[in-house]
């Protein structure tokens, strides 16, 4: 009797990012990262998890995917339930260049392949849409070009699509 | 290496892979290693297997808009040919630029080939002298830059027939004719990152605007006709096997009528297309050919054809002096798309190549 009971409960993990911040959420929907679905068939369910690359308002929003993006109890997918969950990963993403950053890194650390999808794509329609020197500063990348390599790419690109 | 201080390594290639080709250019001039990544082998491996690359058509074009300007006046103008860029997932049309001293327009009849990430640009007639030349210029869409290649040995040809091994980085050229218009039997092979020409052996005919195909380690020289029979074509080809460095035996029969085998294409699967008539027709197994769809009256003047997966695409006009349109042919359902032509992209298609980057 007690065993249905607890069946018909949703079961949940807990969640610690590396400032200390937990968040319960259910295990269905955290084991949409391979990640944490190991450490769950590993037996960690028992106490916290652990997500020592996640800051807490990172971990937040990962959560958010997560439960977006929780296996339907009911059955399969509407198509939809598959365009709104497509608006909604659209808005997900348009967000500051760090925070992209942030989730793209989880999304690696985390192994969530559709969020790792997700943000990949973005941070190529930045790619796609910015200059040299605006990339550099959004990724962080320093310039190793000499003055003189720099001057001879510039007039490479000035002349290549009109 | 470290392509971005945030970010894993595979992580940044998973974004790379992901970016249009029209920005490589600036892409390679953020840093050095990421200069070194978009040159990767490995790298436009996993952009084709994550099917990222873009399909794109090179057409030597004329800037002359037909149906602008009636009447003769037309005619006595050379019209001036440059490079459009035709990408069909996008619907994007674009003049690629052309190389210094080319500010008059390109060869008129050049050849155009595509080779992984390069754009090929062989012979042709000064736009100005129209002295016939063997000149190369090789386009790299990666840097966004032309070279000057190496003559093509033999001296001045002109409306000889060009085929790439497209990831291989060869180019082959066959037959054509000379500045005496005397038609060749000659053939060759380009590589492109070597910069190097090699003479391969000479074909069994003369074959003066032929049509050069190639698939799977087989170059097939379609048509074309003799010094003596000028104009008239004769229906044989020849295939030079790759591998073992030979021609095979002249396939007497293999096109069904005596015609320009111009618009002869290959699809993936190793079957040629051609247009002829207001037919699009197949080859089929025993030398047949086959009617596969009826060419739109739009396009029955055919200028170019090309193909890409299943599809084909033809470039036409109604009729002379009429504007150029595309069309897309779907090779399976057997339907025609009418693909959007901006007038500036509507002139005559001397030649042209596909490349997917």
């Amino acid at each position: 009797m007690s065993s249905t009971l607890c069946c018909s409960f949703a079961k949940n993990v807990t969640l610690r990012s590396s400032d200390g911040q937990t968040f319960e959420v259910e295990e269905a929907a955290a084991q949409v990262s391979q990640t944490i679905k190991r450490m769950i068939e590993d037996g960690c369910t028992g106490s916290v998890i652990p997500v020592p690359n996640l800051t807490g308002p990172v971990l937040a929003l990962v959560i958010e995917y997560f439960k977006k993006h929780s296996p339907p109890s009911d059955g399969c997918p509407t198509a939809l339930l598959e365009m709104e969950i497509k608006d909604w990963d659209a808005k997900f993403v348009a967000v500051d260049n760090d925070t992209l950053l942030d989730l793209t890194l989880a999304a690696h650390y985390l192994e969530i392949q559709g969020l790792l999808d997700l943000t990949c794509h973005r941070v190529a329609d930045i790619l796609n849409d910015n200059s040299v020197e605006k990339i550099r500063e959004i990724f962080h990348i320093k310039n190793d070009f000499t003055p003189e390599e720099e001057a001879e790419e510039r007039s490479k690109i000035q002349w290549a699509f009109e | 290496m470290e392509l971005a201080s945030d970010l894993p390594d595979d992580v940044v290639r998973d974004c790379l892979i992901r970016v249009s080709y029209d920005q490589f250019p600036t892409i390679a001039s953020v840093c050095k290693d990421w200069m070194v990544e978009l040159q990767l082998p490995k790298f436009h491996s996993l952009r084709r297997a994550a099917g990222r690359t873009q399909k794109l058509f090179v057409m030597a074009q004329s800037t002359a808009q037909p149906g602008r300007s009636l009447g003769l006046a037309k005619c006595s103008v050379h019209p001036v040919h440059r490079l459009s860029l035709h990408a069909p997932d996008t619907g994007d049309w674009r003049e690629l630029p052309l190389p210094e001293g080319m500010s008059v327009g390109l060869p008129m009849f050049c050849r155009l080939a595509g080779v992984g990430s390069f754009l090929v640009v062989m012979g042709g007639w000064d736009p100005v002298t129209w002295k016939v030349s063997n000149s190369v210029f090789v386009y790299n869409f990666l840097s966004a830059t032309w070279r000057r290649g190496v003559d093509m040995p033999g001296g001045p040809m002109t409306f000889f027939g060009c085929a790439s091994d497209c990831d291989g980085g060869i180019v082959y050229v066959a037959g054509g004719h000379d500045d005496n218009k005397t038609a060749l039997r000659s053939a060759m092979a380009y590589d492109v990152a070597k910069d190097e020409w090699v003479v391969l052996p000479d074909m069994a005919r003369e074959r003066d605007e032929c049509k050069a195909i190639f698939h799977a380690g087989k170059l097939r020289v379609i048509g074309g006709y003799c010094t003596d029979m000028q104009g008239r074509f004769e229906r044989s080809a020849e295939v030079f096997d790759v591998g073992a460095g030979q021609w095979s035996h002249v396939e007497e029969d293999y096109l069904e009528a005596a015609t320009c085998p111009r618009t002869c294409v290959d699809v993936d699967d190793g079957e040629v297309y051609m247009c002829r008539g207001s037919d699009v027709v197949a080859s089929r197994e025993g030398g047949k050919w086959e009617t596969v769809a009826k060419l739109p009256a739009e396009v029955c003047n055919k200028a170019y054809t090309a193909t890409w997966g299943s599809k084909l695409l033809v470039m036409g006009s109604a009729g002379f002096g009429q504007s150029y349109v595309a069309y897309m042919l779907d090779l399976r359902s057997k339907k025609w798309t009418k693909l959007e032509t901006p007038l500036k992209y509507s002139g005559h298609v001397q030649s042209g190549c596909y490349l997917e980057i």
